[in-house]
């Protein structure tokens, strides 16, 4: 069981280079999905949301330490999505809620969320234009994410491995 | 003590919660510290070789050494175009001048991009070439279309790029034609050059380049043309957006310029990136 807990850690390296090396050729606008976050929150609904608010800070630290984004906004942004999401835990549905329509629900208010945090967090220092940072920089790259996440779901084996 | 057991037992997640974004805060607030610095680049390193060892996988290039010297022969002509575009301008305004300007050479290192990280407010680059091949911080990087950003930190066989869309690029730029500076910067979805006077005179379609006055990229670099001028009703100030000239999302090879300008200059004036790491 607290092996089982370290697998979202041992996944992350390969989601993190299919993220940084074949997610850029699915840019649209400049807007990408974020599969670490489909992975934090498909592991905040089979463990909780306190375990989600900890391993969002761990990959966040992970992504910011791996990548040139501002250290500390992706550890904010992730453990602030975990939260979110970890909202939505039951200990007596994990398995119906991950492969549910909920899930997707769920992906989208997580990708929401950090991605509006992630911009704030950046453009602190401008004067922000609601509608961008909630359209342009929050909803579109929640719904990429979300049209991802529906992918994986679909082609994703009925038997579950991890 | 109960009482404070009670108090974790309810509230564990709010305080786990608040706990982890104070630190979070803390490291947004230190991450120039020269010690938070050193770390990443070393875990950059690491992850920059992971990344390579895929990235070969990816991008299979047919002709590559061909490919290679077409590019660098296209920068170059970029360069050397732009140079002359300058003479040109200076010509009219200062011919008993430019007798005595320097001839600026350029030496350019081929850099392949292994890895992407993208998001709407900070785009960065790895490339494939680093410490070892003579790249330090604050070098131009560019291709045969103009400026892609500066290099931000780099190990010994990889180098992280700071693009033009990145919030925490600033650069002062300047109108070819009208010669008015301004400072460029990424706004998260637009390329701006914000408080210009109202007094200055550029046009829709005017080349905008990097100006001698920085202190980051001393040479003149073409960045883009001037896209829309958004005059307010109120205040002295215009924002211009700019629409550059290389394509951010799409490049996969760039050249970086060997040369930190203003090396005397930045030996006398605050830079940062002379502070020690």
């Amino acid at each position: 069981m607290k092996f089982d807990k370290l697998i979202p850690l041992l996944l992350f390296i390969p989601i993190l280079l299919l993220q940084v090396l074949v997610v850029p050729y699915l840019e649209l606008n400049g807007i990408v999905p974020d599969l670490v976050l489909i992975l934090l929150v498909f592991y905040t609904l089979k463990y909780g949301q306190l375990y989600g608010i900890i391993l969002g800070f761990v990959l966040g630290a992970c992504i910011d330490f791996s990548t040139g984004s501002i250290l500390g906004s992706s550890m904010f942004t992730k453990t602030l999505a975990a939260f979110i999401a970890g909202y939505f835990y039951n200990e007596n549905q994990v398995g119906t809620i991950i492969k549910s329509p909920l899930f997707l629900v769920i992906i989208f208010l997580a990708g929401l969320v950090n991605a509006v945090a992630f911009s704030l967090i950046a453009n602190f220092d401008i004067s922000l234009n609601l509608f961008s940072l909630l359209f342009e920089q929050g909803i579109l790259p929640a719904i990429y994410t979300t049209v991802i996440a529906s992918l994986v779901m679909i082609f994703s084996p009925k038997r579950s491995y991890i | 003590m109960r009482l404070l057991k009670n108090i974790w037992n309810q509230f564990k997640e709010y305080l786990v919660l608040i706990f982890l974004l104070l630190i979070s805060v803390v490291f947004i607030s230190r991450s120039d510290n020269a010690s938070v610095k050193s770390l990443k680049t070393t875990t950059f390193g690491t992850f920059a070789f992971v990344s390579s060892l895929f990235s070969d996988l990816l991008h299979t290039s047919g002709l590559k050494s061909e490919n290679e010297k077409l590019r660098k022969q296209n920068a170059e002509l970029m360069l050397e175009v732009n140079r002359l575009r300058e003479f040109g301008i200076e010509n009219e305004e200062l011919k008993n001048l430019l007798a005595v300007k320097d001839s600026i050479s350029y030496k350019l290192i081929p850099a392949k991009i292994i890895s992407k990280s993208f998001s709407a407010d900070q785009t960065t680059f790895t490339l494939n070439k680093g410490n070892d091949e003579g790249i330090k911080a604050g070098m131009a990087v560019i291709t045969g279309e103009g400026l892609v950003g500066i290099v931000e930190r780099s190990s010994d066989d990889f180098s992280l790029i700071r693009t033009l869309k990145h919030l925490n690029f600033r650069l002062v730029v300047k109108d070819q034609r009208s010669r008015f500076q301004g400072i460029l910067h990424w706004t998260g979805s637009n390329l701006i050059i914000s408080n210009l006077p109202k007094t200055a005179e550029v046009k829709i379609g005017d080349r905008i380049v990097t100006s001698e006055l920085s202190s980051l990229i001393g040479q003149p670099f073409p960045i883009g043309i001037v896209k829309k001028i958004i005059n307010p009703d109120e205040g002295y100030f215009n924002n211009v957006l700019i629409q550059s000239f290389a394509e951010i999302e799409k490049i996969e090879n760039v050249f970086i310029v060997a040369a930190i300008p203003h090396k005397i200059k930045n030996s006398v004036e605050l830079n940062f990136y002379n502070t020690k790491n």
